[in-house]
């Protein structure tokens, strides 16, 4: 049974490994057990959000790095806020385009920025935050 | 958690199934997989993704690396029965006009 729609919030906070990725799976399945979004959705704003945690992860540089993941369903959207203390990133996210056919890297971002309708990142003193955005419709 | 399966068809084709999610903790595994195929000398290789739930840019990135060292070695990579989410992955890269997805393990490399 579909909760009503926004009223559902959960929270993660852990260390970003690799292996926390599966942790950001686990929440998001938490989120579609109480949320009707089309299945179209879902999966789009899985992968994006799958992304920023990976990028998150990857730019820890070896340091212990603590990340917070809140989604939230919203009337109109769902939201993901990710929080983490590590170094800040450098990133034009309207400069993201698609790399070489053949290269091995540099797509994660294309993808979020792809299919999000909201992609903000900004450094607030030692925190990092990034929130993304998906609309229930349009 | 990821598990893969590999065999050898009888007409000599390599058949590589990653289960589970195909992230940045499985991607190295895959990237290595792959290159031991074809460093075995096995050049046709068909990576079946019916039981991959979950790709992210690091898994394409495998996948890509794969797909040179086959075209390297004289022969090529293609993948069969990707999940809706795969499917959705490689459209929004683009990758599906590189990585061409085909019905069934069989039918990747049916007529050469």
């Amino acid at each position: 049974m579909a909760a009503e729609l926004g009223s559902f919030s959960r929270r993660l906070r852990t260390t970003a490994r690799p292996e926390s990725l599966d942790e950001v799976h686990e929440l998001l399945a938490d989120l579609w057990a109480h949320d009707p979004l089309d299945v179209s959705r879902r999966i789009e704003f899985e992968s994006a959000v799958a992304e920023i945690a990976a990028n998150i992860i990857e730019h820890t540089s070896g340091d212990s790095v603590t990340m917070t993941l809140e989604v939230r369903a919203l009337p109109d959207r769902i939201e993901a806020r990710f929080e983490d203390d590590g170094d800040p990133v450098s990133v034009d996210l309207t400069a993201i385009e698609l790399p070489d056919e053949l290269a091995e890297r540099g797509r994660g971002l294309v993808i979020a920025t792809t299919v999000l309708d909201r992609l903000d990142y900004r450094r607030d003193g030692t925190v990092n935050t990034w929130i993304l955005g998906r609309n229930r419709v349009g | 958690m990821i598990e893969f399966e590999s065999r050898t068809t009888d007409e000599g084709v390599a058949v590589v199934r990653p289960a589970g999610r195909l992230n940045m903790v499985a991607a190295p595994r895959l990237r290595e997989l792959l290159r031991d195929v074809v460093d075995g000398g096995t050049t046709r290789v068909v990576v079946d993704l019916s039981a991959t739930d979950f790709i992210d840019s690091s898994g394409l990135g495998a996948l890509i690396a794969g797909l040179k060292a086959a075209r390297q070695a004289g022969g090529d990579l293609r993948i069969a029965q990707p999940t809706e989410q795969v499917e959705t992955v490689l459209a929004l890269t683009n990758l599906n006009r590189v990585l061409r997805t085909h019905d069934s393990v069989d039918a990747a490399f049916d007529g050469r």
